[in-house]
């Protein structure tokens, strides 16, 4: 997890404990980030949105650009503040798994973890993007004539169900 | 000549780790969690008076009459660790009133603000509302959320003119 908020970092660590995922790192910058990722092995990167030392795009393209592929296809679940809501659509862009809105909830962390790990999304590797498939919505992928809505008024438009509990 | 994309499908690590044998049930795992993070209320509720002493001086460095963006911007991550502990452990009052700093503070920085009184009138509304300060009557309340957007529709004004 990397988070400069010591509050925020001791809130969901004691979350993931919860969860039984006692083994987890906390740091506070991007460049340890960096560092840590290149010689460990992660399953999981939480990060707050607002880096001290680099820009959270950054981060996230380094991480998805990287050729270790277990670095690269690794998801990643950001949580953002109430300040930063409405900016993080570079990380977005930029490639990452999830955002989630702080203060993180232990049900919300769940259910985002939860989601990171039994959705399986393709990995979109193009020249200004590379980061899970962004259409996870099954109709998202419209293609060809009638696109719209209104042309499949009785079609089933729901979402896919949530993950459900172990 | 096109532009490439490459689509691939990724062994999910994650849920392979997560399906291992053993492990808890979602019922089990929030508890878990919820109680630990009961476990530190006392303490991160006890740090934030010292949490808003932080932008007080902050703000009150040096005497100053005017107060930067840099500073600002300062101002802002550390209150967002006021809401991170105000919206975790409850404190509805406090969680409303550090919002409405934040979008003050925000608006000062995309305006070229730089009065020190809008922020010291926030601040000492903090004060009002934080963990075991003195109980104050919702009608209170609402008075100074009224008097805190009052100042905020001024400076706005004040930008629009």
């Amino acid at each position: 997890m990397v988070d400069h908020d010591r509050f925020s970092t001791g809130i969901v660590s004691q979350i993931l404990r919860g969860f039984g995922l006692s083994n987890h790192i906390i740091i506070g910058t991007g460049k340890e980030a960096k560092k840590l990722l290149a010689g460990g092995r992660f399953h999981l990167l939480i990060s707050e949105s607002l880096l001290p030392d680099m820009k959270l795009a950054d981060l996230v393209r380094w991480i998805r650009r990287h050729t270790d592929t277990k670095i690269r296809y690794m998801p990643v679940v950001v949580l953002t503040g109430y300040t930063q809501f409405s900016r993080v659509a570079h990380a977005r862009d930029a490639g990452v798994s999830s955002v989630v809105r702080k203060p993180v909830s232990p049900t919300t962390l769940f259910d985002h973890v939860l989601y990171a790990a039994r959705t399986e999304r393709p990995f979109i590797d193009a020249d200004d993007f590379a980061g899970p498939d962004r259409r996870f919505r099954p109709h998202d992928a419209a293609a060809g004539l009638n696109r719209r809505t209104s042309d499949h008024a009785a079609d089933d438009l729901s979402l896919p169900p949530s993950p459900a509990a172990p | 000549m096109g532009s490439k994309c490459i689509i691939t499908e990724v062994p999910n690590r994650l849920g392979q780790l997560l399906r291992k044998r053993g492990g808890v049930s979602r019922g089990l795992a929030l508890k878990a969690a919820t109680m630990n993070v009961e476990s530190l209320r006392e303490e991160f509720v006890a740090a934030i008076p010292g949490e808003i002493a932080a932008l007080e001086a902050i703000l009150t460095a040096g005497g100053r009459q005017r107060i930067t963006g840099a500073d600002l911007d300062a101002m802002l991550r550390r209150a967002g660790q006021i809401l991170t502990l105000s919206g975790t452990y409850g404190f509805d009052r406090l969680d409303t009133v550090v919002k409405r700093f934040c979008d003050l503070v925000m608006g000062m920085i995309e305006n070229g603000v730089e009065e020190v009184a809008p922020v010291s009138v926030h601040l000492r509304a903090m004060r009002l509302v934080t963990p075991g300060a003195a109980e104050i009557s919702e009608a209170a309340v609402a008075q100074m959320l009224a008097g805190l957007a009052s100042v905020r529709a001024h400076f706005d004004r004040a930008k629009d003119a």
